[in-house]
């Protein structure tokens, strides 16, 4: 029975993409510790060399779907930054999470690190090992 | 947060001289009015570190306040055949036949063919709908039949369609036409897209529109009254139309690309045919010989395109012209938003030449909107008024323009290595893409490059103070505007002039001044403008390329638009899409497409270094080399100490070398006399190698671990006492601010701009 037309074509890449992402977390929470997120804190923009974890870290939080991804939002004037939330749809407006408000790019961005830290090796791991 | 935008205009044309109309289109969703002036633009970075934003006031005609209606833009490309006196209404039956190659299958309704009025579902239409290709009939009077093929469309599949309407009933009937090179997969897979659907018929009723390919029409109560609706997203190659229905045995004629009776056809399109462009180019005129029913292109759809009998051993589509018959379809493209005139400005003949823009500003004291429309005025034509010439890139303007890169490509923040900071403007670009349009940055809907720019659009990156969605810092004009803010400041008298200018006038335009200044990005490049600069060198010019990443992509004007422009991206390169095989030439000039560089015309043999890196978290400072000790360029360096950094400071990323740097090289064809003042250090692990350097692929391609990866400060004599000096960063001219312009940057800046404005001829040095 040959293919007729376009029906649900199931991209085999997106389970394996699945698996990698999975495995990625898993390394990376094996090798994340509380000093590797004060070392992007002390060093935004990585203007001296970064150790490997955080490189790795950074590497893959940046290859992340659209859906979902963390951004900082700069409100007019560019005096006050919020945390927002991409949605993959063209058109689609992001989210934006107005109960933090920043004042530097800098922190706004810090923050969306972390939350984004957050969504890849989970919050509980790092505060336990900060413990 | 806003996510759109109630006020928005743009201007007919970015350069315009003394003497010479510019026409400005307003759009506004409010109900108030709108006050408009005249402003002449200094700066527009809000970074408290440096100007601040500096504008002044210039009173003119342009002050004004202004009732400024909402306006219709009309999105997507498709070909407009008009069809004035009936000949393809179909009223006695009628045929068709064409190919289809669709990329949005399952998007949703979408016009094929038609002649076809929505308002009033009077005519025929072929749609291609989730469920595939349909036929449909409207009398006009309520009665309206649609026929099915049945079957979904597979996605960048070709398939030849025959539709049959007479009397007795509709037939639509396809076949899937692959090759081992036209559609997604080739003929190892087991693929039947063949059906054949008949039904009863009616007499279309005359829609009183014209005949679409890629779209429906529909009539409006409101202007504009002829509206295209259902975009189609896809190619289409070789529609004809019979004023009868075919036999049986001519539509399997027609599938198996057999010759049929030409008894009672009527048109026959030849999209591949423009004979209105001298040349290798389209335009957007499309032939049809038969009959003349001529199309014409609106907005812009993507010509000189591969179609179902490309065989993938031609490249050029004026080569293979019958490889070459498809157009492809998109339903987000724009070449102008064609919004009426809302004020006309003719330049008066005493107004500098300089960087204007029209303010406008809600005349409301709650929350009040600003849009700048900005342009640029030159010189009056054929004149100088200085001695120092700055160009402004308005190609690259237009390439970037409305770029939504890190919205839309999850790869964006990885290829800059930094954390996003978007803003409102971002968001409204997003959302009203149908009236903003797409940058050659972009993908369409259906994942095409987008390979043509307008200029006739509200451009939300081209607002003063906009930060760029790719670098988070200021980028084209608002960086641009750094280097015409501290010239102004310095007291450098000088003229602007634009890409548009250059491209059109040629080295005469160069050659009216003692020293040309390129600003802070001047990637897209024409061959004309090449030739400009590279016969002005020659002649005893003298230039100063003061950014990083020029002269990189081919870019050609579209014929009789000046105010589109075409890039093909593909094969190398640093690009955020690339161009199908077979796809490289650009149709408006059928020339070839892609990098400078592969054409033999890599920028180093003009301006000494050419793109080598993008360095878009971190920017650094260059360490001087032996050659800044040369007494021949001692006068470059003069009141700076060269046992110091240069330029470990600046308004981006904290360097002067920075977010897209270029290197001398030899093999590219720096000259051989160059002399390196300069080269950049200390670039960190997101700086990264662009591909064309990168042979086979190998780690070490990063800034601690490249030596390719750096900005080099360049220099060197040319024929009849000229000289070129180049700065290769784009973050130069953020770093003259600092310490209130007493710094290296601003000092080797300003002695270069003073001798090379001098006539004196420049000494050889070899």
């Amino acid at each position: 029975m040959p293919l007729t037309g376009q029906t649900d074509v199931e991209d085999r890449s997106l389970l394996i993409r699945e698996r990698f992402d999975e495995r990625r977390r898993a390394e990376l929470r094996a090798v994340v510790r509380p000093a590797t997120l004060e070392e992007f804190r002390d060093d935004v923009i990585g203007r001296h060399p970064r150790t490997l974890e955080l490189r790795q870290l950074l590497n893959f939080m940046r290859m992340a779907p659209i859906e979902g991804r963390t951004f900082a939002y700069a409100a007019p004037s560019y005096e006050t930054y919020y945390l927002a939330r991409l949605h993959a749809e063209r058109a689609t407006p992001p989210t934006v999470d107005t109960s933090h408000t920043f004042t530097t790019k800098e922190d706004a961005i810090v923050a969306a690190f972390l939350e984004r830290v957050n969504d890849i090796i989970g919050a509980d791991t790092l505060e336990a090992d900060n413990q | 947060m806003k996510t759109s935008l109630r006020l928005r205009g743009y201007n007919s044309r970015p350069n315009v001289a003394p003497g010479e109309p510019l026409t400005f289109h307003l759009a506004h969703a409010g109900d108030g009015p709108v006050d408009t002036r005249l402003l002449r633009m200094y700066n527009g970075n809000l970074n408290p570190s440096g100007p601040g934003q500096r504008t002044v006031h210039i009173p003119s005609e342009l002050d004004q306040r202004v009732q400024v209606d909402e306006q219709f833009t009309q999105s997507g490309g498709f070909i407009k055949v008009p069809d004035p006196g009936g000949m393809l209404s179909g009223s006695n039956g009628f045929s068709i036949h064409l190919y289809v190659w669709p990329t949005l299958p399952t998007l949703g309704r979408q016009g094929v063919i038609s002649r076809w009025d929505d308002t009033t579902s009077t005519g025929w239409a072929l749609t291609l709908e989730p469920d595939g290709l349909v036929v449909t009939l409207g009398d006009g009077a309520g009665n309206v039949i649609r026929v099915g093929a049945g079957i979904p469309l597979y996605k960048q599949v070709w398939y030849s369609v025959v539709v049959t309407v007479d009397a007795t009933g509709v037939t639509v009937s396809q076949q899937a036409v692959i090759t081992s090179t036209n559609s997604i997969f080739g003929l190892v897979v087991p693929f039947d897209g063949a059906a054949v659907a008949t039904g009863a018929a009616l007499t279309p009723g005359d829609s009183g529109t014209a005949l679409l390919l890629g779209g429906l029409g529909r009539h409006g109560e409101v202007a504009p009254h002829h509206r295209m609706v259902a975009g189609f997203n896809g190619k289409v190659e070789s529609p004809r139309y019979w004023s009868r229905a075919l036999r049986a045995d001519e539509v399997s004629a027609c599938h198996d690309g057999q010759g049929v009776s030409d008894a009672h056809l009527v048109a026959s399109w030849q999209l591949n045919q423009d004979s209105s462009v001298t040349g290798s180019g389209l335009g957007d005129r499309i032939e049809e010989p038969v009959s003349g029913l001529v199309g014409e292109c609106v907005n812009q759809p993507d010509r000189g395109m591969t179609g179902w009998k490309w065989k993938g051993r031609e490249f050029v589509f004026t080569h293979a012209p019958d490889e070459y018959g498809a157009i492809w379809f998109h339903n987000d493209s724009l070449d102008d938003c064609r919004w009426p005139v809302t004020l006309t400005y003719t330049i008066p003949q005493d107004l500098p030449s300089g960087c204007y823009a029209l303010e406008c500003t809600e005349a409301q004291e709650d929350d009040p909107e600003t849009f700048f429309v900005p342009f640029f005025v030159t010189a009056p034509r054929s004149a100088a008024t200085s001695s120092i010439l700055l160009l402004i890139p308005t190609f690259s303007y237009q390439a970037y323009a409305n770029s939504q890169v890190y919205q839309n490509a999850p790869g964006g923040q990885l290829a800059n290595g930094h954390i996003t900071v978007l803003e409102d403007l971002d968001f409204a670009m997003s959302t009203g893409v149908e009236q903003y349009g797409l940058s050659l940055y972009d993908r369409h809907l259906d994942g095409g490059g987008v390979q043509y720019s307008t200029w006739r659009r509200p451009q939300l990156n081209m607002q003063p103070a906009y930060q760029h969605e790719q670098s988070s810092q200021v980028w084209q004009y608002p960086a641009d505007l750094h280097l015409v803010c501290w010239m102004t400041d310095q007291g450098f008298d000088y003229d602007v002039a634009t890409d548009h200018d250059l491209h059109e006038e040629g080295v005469e335009l160069l050659e009216r001044y003692n020293v040309v200044l390129t600003a802070t990005h001047p990637e897209y490049y024409s061959e004309e403008m090449i030739d400009a600069w590279e016969g002005y060198l020659a002649g005893g010019g003298r230039g100063m390329y003061m950014g990083g990443n020029g002269m990189y992509w081919v870019t050609s004007v579209a014929p009789d638009k000046s105010h589109v422009v075409e890039v093909r991206r593909g094969e190398v390169g640093d690009q955020p899409w690339r161009g199908r095989p077979g796809e490289l030439q650009h149709s408006t000039t059928g020339e070839k497409g892609s990098l400078w560089r592969m054409r033999g015309r890599a920028p180093q043999r003009v301006w000494g270094t050419g793109y080598t890196a993008h360095t878009m978290a971190v920017s650094t400072h260059y360490e001087f080399l032996p050659d800044a000790a040369d007494p021949g360029v001692g006068w470059i360096t003069e009141g700076v100490d060269t046992k110091q950094r240069l330029g470990d400071f600046g308004l981006v990323n904290g360097g002067a070398a920075g977010l897209e740097v270029d290197r001398y090289d030899l093999d590219q064809g720096s000259p051989p006399h160059t002399r390196v003042l300069a080269t950049s250090v200390g670039h960190d692990a997101n700086s990264m190698l662009v591909t064309e350097e990168i042979y086979g692929s190998h780690p070490a391609t990063n800034g601690e671990e490249s030596p390719l990866v750096r900005a080099d400060l360049t220099y060197f004599t040319t024929p009849n006492g000229g000289a070129m000096f180049a700065t290769s960063s784009m973050s130069w001219s953020a770093s003259l601010f600092h310490h209130d312009g007493d710094n290296a940057v601003a000092k080797i800046t300003a002695n270069v701009i003073k001798r090379f404005s001098d006539p004196t001829p420049i000494d050889e040095l070899v």
